[in-house]
């Protein structure tokens, strides 16, 4: 028997979701099949592979991690830089980004946040330093 | 004097500046880490990702773990993580560098020690090279290259006289544990100082002891080589990625001497090892395990290593790169799966034997099983005149030896074999760091090999040896100034050789009586 991969999986999932099946049922079912293939540590690349084929099939899912709430216009704003169309977003308060945004969609990803900055600055100082 | 400054309108001008800037130039392609581990980390995304692609992953604390792709899958790349794993945490976000591996190279770095990705472990400050180099590059093709017409001398009578080397060649070092291989490759080293050859060495340790490679850096500072060398640095303790980096990088660090008209010569110790790290590596990546659990491609791991090692032609430059590879083997086992492999990707191998070694005979080198391919084109004509009857000699000792036990019962040319046999083995017997000219060489071959030491007994032929060279040295300088030059010996030359050691044999054989 050959083995199931993720992206098939996936496909799977989103295709019942467009059905209309429950999602909890959706959820189930991934979980019974990973679990009777011993594939339950693949569970979170299959939660990224429904992503990108969300992403696929026209519906964005863009996360945006941010210190405070965004307003919709940036939202807006950031769904258009990554080129996400018909975005459907996922909003995180994270304090420890200290201040700006960032949102991914998909492998795009756009880093605007503090943290991300001093990262950047404390990674060339280290080359620097070599 | 002072200029009159507005810093309402700098603050403006700031402010318009920072309008224009577009930030859609900041969205990047991000992966995932899904599991980690042995230094091996599973990613999820980047599907644009090349083949050894470097990669980073944001650690905790906001630092950048460099790794490199080499499995590339269906839904997730394997990828080798070139820092300590326990910085990564499943979850971690990961960006394409846009580029493969390189390394600092140029004459910066002689005299100093690197790790594989070029970072300094000695306390030297940082190393401000302007170039970098490609850590896989291919080797140079058929068009640039030359065939190997000069020597490299090793210093070692043995070597330079039965096996010659030369520039741009691969010469294997192949034996067991604790037969001197890496004295081998030091002697050569401590060599290209002496005779002031120019030749940038480059010696690579391979998931080494760190006590050894501290030993070999000590010795060669003292020996005044380090202004000549560049040493990189792994030691057992280091990720398998980095030992299997190791000896690409040194190859680049040697190119930019081979490509730019210089000589280099490279020893990478040991190619085991090597093997071993990228054994490990590929089968926490899950590739299919073969012969002794190594890979599929060990053949080519090692096979495109040392075909980076090459004589360039004068329209490149003229340039080389030696390769002096070294292999360690299990009891004497050359059949095993990677000595086999190296052996037939080198130009010949210089074979230590443990049974010669405990008897004594060192340099160790089993003069039936080692054999130079290309070096015969390359040798010192000196030495070659004179070292023309020793490997004959040799032999025949070598199927007489048996009989030396019957002593006197033996007919005059068997006995004469013999007796020659046993002081050509002492002569080329050769203490470590003490490397010989190209006249020195010639002045002992010439001496033994033409019979002038024949009368004195073997216990006495080191010492006749010193006393020739410390004569010749003091009283014919000029005679031996020529002779290092490395042209053939004429009679006139051999006839001055003759006469000193003539009478240096009458004073050890009457000394003995």
């Amino acid at each position: 028997m050959n083995k199931i991969t993720t992206n098939q999986l996936a496909v799977y999932a989103v295709e019942q979701l467009e059905k209309g099946v429950d999602a909890k049922d959706v959820a189930l079912k991934i979980a019974a099949s990973l679990l009777e293939n011993r594939q339950s540590r693949e569970l979170s690349k299959v939660m990224h592979a429904v992503e990108d084929e969300l992403n696929r099939r026209g519906s964005s899912q863009v996360v945006i991690t941010s210190a405070h709430q965004v307003s919709e216009s940036v939202k807006k704003e950031l769904a258009k830089l990554l080129g996400a169309k018909n975005p459907v977003f996922h909003e995180r308060i994270d304090p420890s980004v200290i201040g700006g945004v960032k949102a991914r969609a998909g492998e795009s990803e756009i880093d605007l946040t503090v943290r991300g900055r001093l990262n950047r600055f404390k990674a060339n100082i280290v080359n620097q330093d070599n | 004097m002072s200029t009159q400054v507005s810093t309402h309108d700098l603050a403006q001008e700031v402010r318009s500046a920072i309008a224009e800037l577009k930030t859609s130039g900041n969205v990047e392609k991000t992966g995932i880490v899904t599991r980690i581990g042995d230094g091996v980390a599973w990613i999820y995304g980047l599907s644009s990702a090349g083949y050894s692609e470097m990669l980073e992953i944001e650690g905790t604390n906001g630092e950048t773990v460099s790794a490199f792709a080499l499995n590339l899958m269906e839904d997730e790349i394997g990828a080798v993580l070139l820092g300590a794993d326990t910085k990564v945490k499943a979850g971690a976000k990961v960006r394409l560098s846009g580029k493969v591996l390189e390394v600092p190279i140029g004459p910066e770095l002689i005299g100093r020690v690197v790790d594989p990705l070029g970072n300094p472990l000695d306390d030297k400050g940082p190393i401000k090279t302007k170039l970098t180099g490609l850590v896989e590059r291919p080797a140079p093709g058929v068009l640039a290259r030359k065939s190997v017409h000069e020597p490299l001398m090793t210093g070692l009578m043995a070597i330079d006289g039965m096996v010659p080397i030369g520039r741009g060649q691969r010469e294997l070092i192949i034996g067991d544990r604790q037969t001197g291989k890496t004295a081998i490759a030091v002697d050569t080293m401590i060599n290209q100082a002496k005779q002031k050859t120019g030749v940038v060495n480059i010696y690579v340790a391979i998931g080494q002891k760190m006590s050894k490679v501290a030993r070999i850096i000590e010795r060669l500072e003292r020996e005044g080589v380090m202004d000549q060398t560049i040493i990189v640095a792994t030691s057992a303790n280091d990720p398998a990625s980095l030992q299997y980096l190791a000896p690409y990088s040194g190859a680049a660090m040697g190119e930019y001497f081979r490509d730019n008209g210089q000589h280099s010569l490279i020893t990478y110790d040991d190619l085991t090892k090597h093997a071993v790290a990228y054994r490990q590596m590929s089968l926490l990546l899950r590739r299919p395990p073969g012969r002794e659990a190594y890979p599929g491609d060990v053949f080519y791991l090692h096979s495109r290593l040392l075909e980076r090692s090459a004589k360039l032609s004068d329209v490149e430059g003229g340039g080389s790169m030696t390769a002096l590879p070294i292999i360690e083997t299990q009891a004497g086992d050359i059949s095993a799966f990677v000595p086999t492999n190296v052996i037939s990707i080198t130009d010949g191998q210089i074979f230590m034997e443990s049974s010669l070694f405990n008897q004594g005979i060192r340099p160790a080198i089993s003069v039936g099983l080692s054999v130079s391919r290309v070096g015969g084109a390359a040798q010192t004509k000196a030495v070659k005149g004179a070292a023309g009857p020793l490997r004959l000699n040799l032999a025949q000792f070598r199927e007489l030896a048996a009989f030396a036990q019957f002593g006197s019962d033996l007919d005059a040319d068997t006995k004469q074999k013999i007796e020659r046999g046993q002081r050509l083995t002492e002569l080329l017997k050769q203490p470590q760091y003490s490397p010989l000219s190209v006249w020195e060489q010639t002045a002992s071959l010439v001496a033994a090999t033409e019979g002038a030491f024949d009368s004195v007994p073997v216990e006495h032929i080191k010492k006749a040896q010193h006393a020739l060279l410390s004569q010749l040295g003091s009283e014919k300088k000029k005679d031996m100034e020529i002779l290092n030059k490395g042209d053939k010996v004429d009679d006139a030359m051999k006839s001055t050789i003759l006469g000193v050691a003539g009478k240096v044999a009458k004073e050890y054989s009457e000394a003995s009586k």
